[in-house]
């Protein structure tokens, strides 16, 4: 007998017990005499306690309040603190009085697969079903303000991961950690031991749940980490694991975090996962005071509970016999022993013989209910109908393996009539599974190494329980979460929904939270009956993770608020917020957007940017493009594989620009390639497609060329960039280097207020323009010193918004928009740029007739808003209203040198179409606006400006 | 309690080698070994770590660019990368742990000891680990994502102190 260590308060709908440290919500409910705790999903049925894990599919409460409110936890799964608050769900008003019940009255009207008979036309009144469905059948609610508890994450790498702390689990850890392993022991419950924790068995002259706990001290002594509360949730490739590691209970606020998400790297996997319990096919088994006879052992053995006072237990073989001895052994009568068996024998019913009534050939018909709860039942035994008056019935209809890590790691099943089941076929990632989870129930078979006594004999293979031929009329459960009974998988099948697939779907069979551990393979044996096939041939249903569930924030971990995603940051970040910048995220990253003045809308403030540009002198910030440096003596081969433009009489201290094309021949980047020296080069990208472009490189060094003599090194962060644009920059910059500046893509070194700088002359603004690279740690001082001199000669700083707004105008695509993907060179008017002789990567593929013929290409035009309104990006552009879309608007901008708009677009043999009126349309905008088509650049289209 | 003290990388040189065999001369010119993988050595110039197949980090102010590159000729090319990346030194006995809670990184191995090299993923950003001793770990994280880092590290209980 159990010996309790004080009391713990609780509530449960309001009303406060007491329970005992170490119990299971369930179990202090049961003690409490507190039959229903739950409303059934679908037809709102009474619901009690009926499993002692987390298999329990019909025990669902919420547990906490306010924020902390969890719902869906089921009783048999969170263990009593102080002050812990349960609350029953789907009911209302009372659990009680549940008005849903009427969908029980009317359940005939309701059977499987009535959404889809009843609920169609057209989609918009799935808006008017979908409120009241949600009203009358659900689950507990969602807590409507943030959780306020934290996730951590963490990984743990070990040369054997074992999953589960029962006897087999405990046994092979401590083997492998005494063997100088690395080993990790996962167990989800709070205690080591498994079943070990309901048998009244010693192991080593110890009661098991002391020899467990032994064993934990000297897994842990020889090394190895126990993981209790935790969850093993998923097995991916690899032996990749995650687990689940509950640090409080639910509902329970706490210091630190609250459940801990465990990455599991590992070398081996032993699964010793156990078996679920089935239950017994008959009417009114769902009744509160019908449970699974382990649950009920569970009770009486580990938390000192009994679950009623006149017990019958019903089983289909050996193992629930123990319960009998449980339970009596703590003072419930036992009324008889049903065994569905013809001829049951063996010492553990020879034992039950001696003490209680023990029928041969029988089963449950029907429950009888009385009071939302169990008042006795009807059996067959021997062909002949009796009563027996009872308010707890133990059932048993054998145990299946626990086999969803084993499924999930690709691992294969064996099918044994024996036990009506599946055990774990061949491992298929170096993962084995052991004790019961193999079909190994002995004790000293699993530790035989130890000194084992049951007093009840050796544990034996679990054979099913009998098929339900709807003997009488009723309901008989199957899914016990979702409300499936033998009705409605006869009903499917008489639809045709044979397949097992078919079958899940159409009658929600094991789509409940509890993913139908305790009934799957139940209703399977049902429907290959219904089928008259094997239940091999039958089929099963997949195993995906995560085998419990799992909170979203737990799978978020600390990237929930301001770390949701990370942000790049640049160099001079802090500079620009003095400076008063907007910031805008461009990719990871975040960009000055613009930096208002007073009373200025953020299209005053970019519009007058840009206008300051063309006027005298701007600074914009262009740290985040990428930048490589390509060194060594085949450097030149590396760049021209990658890049498309000419290059190899490019002298030192020259650029120009450049394309970098996919393999397909579409654009995948562009930017500007300079030669630094004779063997080192140095290629700039777009900000986004950086990352890109460092695999690319790494990919065609590495990949087509086979390790060339040339090395590629991102210095995309060690270079700070400042833009240095308008007809006042030459100057400007020139001032401040002390000496002349280059000439149009030339490049210098010289000295900005104490630092080192590169100075690029490349335009992107249609001005003559410069970059200068410093590197970042450096970069204040420059900044501060060109914005200076900027400001000095009228000009400021400027952000991305008018960056756009100058290179729309002098008509540069942007990675993204107009280089989208699908863009060939010529498309984008690049045509012209490329290396006739090829060799470059692309080439071929440019090669292609659909490219090399241009006719029905979506080119790159310009277009001009005829009335000088604002035109919309992404607008389509046509013909007239309701007609094919000809093309799009990739960029819109304002007119910078005049007044009006323009944009950019890929259009249908855009570059013969010159002069056309079209419609930039956007019905989803309600913006229409003619425009004119023309050349993309709209500003300087000799390139004048470029020198000075 | 571990610390965290931030502070720029110092002087940082890339070395790229083209070729396996070119280790040997190219430590023979360079004037100092060349570790193997996930491997760092400490002279008294500076540090080398092996942070890729073919490419060391040269750390420390005692190591010419232009004469190591001089040496190595053919073989191989320096480069400065100094400005993109921000030292987070750990100082305390349970930086392990927190290197874990943020990354798919084995810091707990028994060969995860003083002198190893790791470039792996924290907290979304690609870091170098550089185990100093039980005591202490150096981070390089590159300067762009440190802001976020720091702020998630600080978050996880590192207190960050001035460098």
């Amino acid at each position: 007998m159990r010996e309790h260590a004080g009391t713990v308060p609780f509530t449960f709908d309001g009303k406060a017990y007491a329970g005992h440290p170490g119990d299971t919500l369930a179990a202090a409910l049961v003690a409490a005499g507190v039959k229903l705790v739950a409303r059934s999903f679908k037809l709102h049925r009474p619901r009690g306690i009926m499993a002692a894990g987390v298999e329990e599919a019909s025990a669902l409460v919420t547990v906490g309040y306010g924020a902390h409110a969890e719902p869906n936890v089921r009783a048999t799964d969170v263990f009593l603190y102080p002050g812990l608050v349960a609350t029953s769900q789907n009911a209302w008003p009372s659990l009680r009085h549940d008005i849903g019940a009427v969908n029980s009255l009317a359940a005939s009207l309701i059977p499987a697969g009535f959404y889809y008979k009843t609920f169609f036309g057209p989609p918009s009144r799935w808006m008017i079903y979908e409120h009241f469905i949600r009203k009358a059948a659900g689950l507990g609610q969602p807590p409507r303000v943030a959780d306020p508890d934290h996730y951590a994450h963490r990984s743990a790498f070990c040369d054997v991961l074992v999953v589960g702390g029962g006897p087999a689990g405990l046994a092979a850890a401590l083997h492998a950690a005494e063997a100088g392993k690395r080993v990790i022991l996962i167990e989800q419950d709070i205690a080591p031991g498994g079943s070990l924790l309901r048998e009244a068995v010693t192991i080593d002259g110890a009661p098991g749940d002391q020899w467990a706990q032994t064993m934990v001290a000297r897994i842990r002594a020889a090394g190895g980490r126990v993981l209790l509360r935790t969850t093993a949730a998923g097995y991916w490739d690899d032996n990749f694991l995650f687990a689940v590691e509950r640090r409080v209970e639910p509902g329970q606020p706490g210091q630190g975090p609250a459940q801990v998400l465990w990455k599991l790297r590992c070398a081996e996997v032993v699964l010793a996962t156990g078996t679920i319990e089935r239950p017994l096919v008959f009417v009114n088994n769902d009744l509160p005071g019908v449970m699974l006879a382990g649950a009920a052992r569970a009770l009486a053995l580990r938390h000192g509970v009994a679950p009623g006072r006149r017990a019958v237990i019903a089983t289909s073989h050996d193992d629930a016999y123990r319960t009998a001895f449980a339970l009596a052994d703590l003072g419930v009568e036992i009324v008889a022993i049903l065994d569905s068996r013809t001829a049951p024998a063996g010492p553990v019913i020879d034992a039950a013989r001696a003490r209680f009534a023990v029928f041969a050939d029988a089963r449950p018909l029907r429950a009888i209910r009385s009071r939302n709860a169990l008042a006795g039942l009807d059996a067959l035994v021997a062909g002949v109908r009796q009563r027996f008056d009872a308010d707890c019935l133990a059932m048993s209809g054998g145990a299946s393996p626990v086999l969803h890590l084993h499924r999930q790691a690709g691992g294969a099943l064996a099918y044994d009539a024996a036990r009506g089941g599946f055990l774990p076929g061949a491992g298929r990632q170096g993962n084995t599974t052991i004790g019961a989870a193999a079909g190994i129930h002995a004790l000293a078979s699993i530790l035989d190494q130890a000194d084992v006594v049951d007093p009840l004999g050796a544990a034996t293979a679990p054979a099913p329980g009998p098929i339900w031929r709807d003997d009488v009329p009723g309901k008989a459960f199957v899914d016990f979460q979702n409300d499936v009974t033998t009705g409605d998988l006869a009903l499917a099948q008489r639809e045709g929904y044979t397949s097992v697939e078919h079958t899940k779907r159409y009658t929600t069979l094991g789509m409940g939270t509890d993913q139908g551990k305790t009934g799957a393979m139940v209703a399977l044996a049902q429907i290959a009956d219904l089928r008259g096939v094997a239940l091999p041939e039958a089929g099963l249903t997949t195993f995906r993770p995560p085998y419990t569930p799992v909170t979203m924030g737990a799978f978020a971990g600390p990237a929930r608020g301001d770390h949701a995603a990370p942000i790049r940051r640049l160099p001079l970040a802090a500079a620009h917020d003095a400076l008063g910048a907007l910031w805008v995220p461009a990719g990871a990253w975040m960009r000055p957007r613009a930096y208002p003045e007073a009373g200025e809308s953020i299209g005053q403030a970019s519009l007058r940017e840009a206008r300051m540009v063309r006027a005298s002198v701007g600074v914009v910030d262009v740290s985040s493009l990428g930048k490589f440096e390509i060194a060594g003596p085949d450097a030149l081969a590396l760049v021209a594989a990658v890049c498309a433009t000419p290059m190899a009489k490019l002298a030192v201290g020259r650029g120009r620009y450049t394309v970098m094309l996919r393999e397909d021949g579409m654009v995948m980047d562009d930017g500007t390639l300079w030669r630094l020296a004779e063997d080192r080069w140095l290629i700039t990208s777009s900000s986004g497609g950086a990352a890109r472009m460092s695999r690319h490189m790494t990919y065609v060094a590495d990949v087509l060329l086979g390790h060339p003599r040339a090395a590629v090194v991102d210095v995309g962060e060690h270079w700070a960039g400042l833009a240095i644009a308008g007809p006042r920059s030459a100057a400007l910059l020139a001032d401040l280097i002390g000496a002349p500046v280059p000439s149009h893509m030339g490049l210098c070194h010289g000295t900005i207020a104490g630092a080192p700088v590169r100075v690029l002359a490349a335009s992107y603004s249609g001005e003559r323009a410069f970059e200068v690279h410093v590197p970042g740690h450096l970069a204040h001082a420059v900044f501060a010193a060109l914005v200076d001199a900027a400001q000095a000669a009228g000009g400021g700083v400027y952000g991305l918004d008018a960056m756009d707004h100058l290179r729309v105008e002098k008509g540069h695509v942007v990675i993204g928009a107009e280089a989208d993907g699908r863009a060939s060179p010529a498309d984008l008017g690049m045509g012209g740029m490329l290396r006739k002789a090829g060799g470059f990567i692309g080439w071929q593929g440019l090669t292609r007739p659909a490219l090399a013929d241009q006719a029905g290409r979506r080119q790159l035009v310009g277009l001009t808003s005829i009335d000088g309104a604002g035109i919309c990006e992404g607008a389509m552009l046509v013909v007239q209203q309701g007609e094919e879309p000809a093309g799009h608007v990739t960029t819109a901008a304002p007119r910078v040198a005049g007044q009006g708009a323009i944009a950019l677009g890929l259009l249908t043999d855009g570059a013969a179409r010159h002069g056309e009126v079209l419609l930039a349309w956007s019905p989803t905008r309600h913006s229409m606006v003619q425009v004119r088509v023309g050349p993309a650049v709209f500003h300087d289209p000799e390139g004048a400006l470029y020198h000075d | 309690m571990t610390e965290m003290l931030v502070g720029p990388v110092g002087a940082l040189l890339s070395l790229d080698l083209w070729h396996g065999t070119d280790d040997a001369a190219a430590a023979l010119a360079a004037g100092f070994a060349l570790p193997a993988a996930g491997r760092a050595e400490t002279l008294p110039t500076g540090s080398v770590l092996r942070v890729g197949p073919r490419r060391w980090w040269l750390l420390g102010a005692g190591f010419s660019g232009d004469a190591i590159a001089q040496a190595l000729g053919d073989s191989g090319t320096v480069t400065t990368i100094a400005g993109g990346w921000v030292r987070v030194q750990l100082v305390g006995s349970t930086w392990r742990g927190l290197l874990m809670d943020c990354g798919l990184i084995d810091a707990e191995s028994p060969d995860f000891g003083p002198g190893t090299v790791a470039v792996t993923l924290l907290s979304h950003a690609r870091c170098v680990v550089h185990v100093r001793d039980a005591m202490r770990c150096d981070l390089f994280v590159p300067a762009s994502y440190a802001e976020h880092c720091l702020a998630q590290w600080r978050d996880l209980g590192w207190q960050q102190v001035a460098a």
